[in-house]
């Protein structure tokens, strides 16, 4: 009689179990436990997860101006989508991207302690400030003025300023209005509408003119050397100029 | 002679559980097989990708960080992560020392708004040293997050990343407690822990991480410690590599450059 009972108990036992263990093998998730104590299936979820920064390479397919541009400038290096934000949309369907403005200059150039030795900052309040305009104006006060941004000066994708060079010497002018409107000889852009003259010469520069690099021993017609298919070929925009003025804007090297 | 006569009753109670344990121990064993053989090209689940050719690795340095938060930006957009400050895969610290050697640390907005200049809030202090120092999960070789997991949620893969199941998470914050660096949070909505996954998306993709994407001053390096190239490489072979809170064990993949003593 107890050995029936001990049997019956077995019996149920390995029942009980043998329902327990399907139980566990239906509850389980198939993936579990194939790679380790966990859902493998969930890593490939991890990995068709959508991407959202498409990286710089894309970029150049279309934006290849911008590219070269880019690839010269101090920026260089800086992805297109730490200032422009995450591309991938737009790579897949053209929508617009925010312009990045003063804001994220800031971010990075605006003067601390904390950032490394030699990481460029500049102190907006001291920008300028130290280039006077007829001994009453900085430069920062015009400016403010005219509500300058960094953008104004600094172009993004090369952050060299890259106005044009005057090219031609100023011989004492200062007036640059006289002679460049928005009409007439050589115009400026529409946006220099309302910038005074004085800040002209913040940006651009005079461009240097090449000295001779030899004595001249008596020569003084130039263009019997220099032509156009010569060796060390005058430019394009000097084409017509006689021999006689050269030596007005090309000194002799040492002779000054 | 009667007692070896077995009842009618008792007959069919034992062919009737017989036959339900039976089929029971039959259909279990069906699906077992089925089951097994639907996996039977285990890594193939993973596409094109091979977990078995990585080992992934992830070195900081804080000698380059100029405090921008851009890493920070970029990790919320590219995963889903909420703007709200407190909810971050990555941050960013600033610490301040000063000449006492009293250490600080703040992390305004977790650094996604960038720092303003050190003198504005430590104006009374004299400040000896200031730098920055960005934070994400450490994709330990010992997770002391995996090791508590009641559930099986959180694991490491073959490459070395500690990633979260988020259907079988079952919110109970265990995880969040056991990470010495704060690395993981509750996603607030889907209320599972979520953390750094070193973008698992992209670097299985061959892409890098999009905090080191975006990153301008080159402070973040993502790369291979099977086979480690560029300038991950260069870092390795040439740069003093520490890591966070070493004496723990947990062995972190994370490696800093240029820390001090008092940063953990």
């Amino acid at each position: 009689m107890a050995l029936s009972y001990y049997v019956r108990f077995v019996f149920l036992l390995s029942a009980l179990m043998i329902v327990l263990y399907i139980l566990s093998i239906l509850s389980t998730p198939i993936s579990f436990g194939k790679f380790g104590f966990y859902r493998g299936d969930n890593v490939r979820e991890w990995i068709e997860r959508p991407v959202q920064y498409a990286g710089a390479n894309r970029c150049v397919d279309c934006h290849y101006q911008e590219y070269s541009r880019w690839n010269v400038s101090e920026h260089f290096g800086i992805s297109c989508e730490t200032c422009h934000g995450a591309l991938n949309e737009h790579v897949k369907n053209g929508s617009s991207i925010p312009v990045p403005s003063d804001e994220l200059c800031r971010l990075c150039h605006s003067p601390s302690l904390s950032r490394p030795r030699g990481f460029p900052q500049i102190n907006p309040n001291e920008h300028w400030s130290n280039i006077t305009i007829k001994g009453v104006y900085t430069l920062r006060d015009i400016g403010r003025r005219f509500n300058y941004t960094c953008l104004t000066c600094h172009d993004p994708m090369d952050v060299r300023l890259t106005a044009p060079l005057i090219p031609h010497p100023l011989e004492g002018r200062s007036d640059c209005r006289s002679c460049h409107g928005l009409e007439g000889t050589e115009p400026f852009p529409n946006d220099h509408a309302l910038r005074p003259n004085d800040v002209c010469f913040a940006c651009h520069k005079v461009s240097k003119i090449p000295q001779v690099p030899h004595t001249l021993e008596g020569m003084v017609k130039c263009l019997l050397c220099h032509r156009r298919s010569s060796i060390v070929p005058f430019p394009e925009d000097h084409i017509g100029r006689t021999a006689d003025t050269c030596l007005q804007c090309h000194k002799v090297r040492g002779l000054e | 002679l009667s007692k070896d006569k077995v009842s009618r009753r008792r007959f069919v109670k034992f062919i009737a559980v017989g036959a339900l344990v039976g089929a029971a121990g039959i259909s279990g064993v069906s699906v077992f097989i089925k089951r097994r053989q639907s996996w039977a090209g285990q890594k193939s689940i993973l596409g094109s990708y091979d977990w078995d050719e990585h080992y992934w690795g992830f070195i900081v340095d804080t000698k380059l960080c100029i405090g921008c938060g851009r890493c920070v930006v970029a990790c919320k957009v590219e995963n889903n992560v909420p703007m709200e400050p407190e909810f971050n895969r990555t941050w960013v610290e600033r610490y301040v020392v000063d000449r006492k050697g009293e250490i600080y640390v703040d992390s305004p907005n977790a650094g996604m708004n960038g720092f303003e200049d050190v003198t504005e809030k430590y104006g009374d202090i004299d400040i000896r040293q200031s730098f920055f120092v960005p934070k994400l999960c450490n994709q330990c070789t010992n997770p002391p997050c995996v090791q508590v997991c009641p559930v099986g949620a959180t694991y490491v893969t073959k490459d070395g990343v500690v990633l979260i199941d988020r259907e079988r998470c079952i919110g109970c914050r265990y995880c969040i407690q056991a990470c010495p660096y704060g690395a993981r949070y509750l996603l607030p909505e889907e209320h599972v822990a979520d953390k750094c996954t070193w973008c698992y998306h992209r670097i299985t993709k061959g892409l890098k991480p999009a905090c080191v994407e975006v990153c301008p001053v080159g402070a973040r390096i993502f790369g291979d410690l099977r086979n480690p190239d560029g300038r991950f490489r260069e870092y390795l072979r040439t740069e003093r590599l520490s890591v966070l809170k070493p004496d723990l064990g947990t062995k972190p993949k994370v490696y800093y450059t240029g820390l001090i003593e008092g940063v953990r």
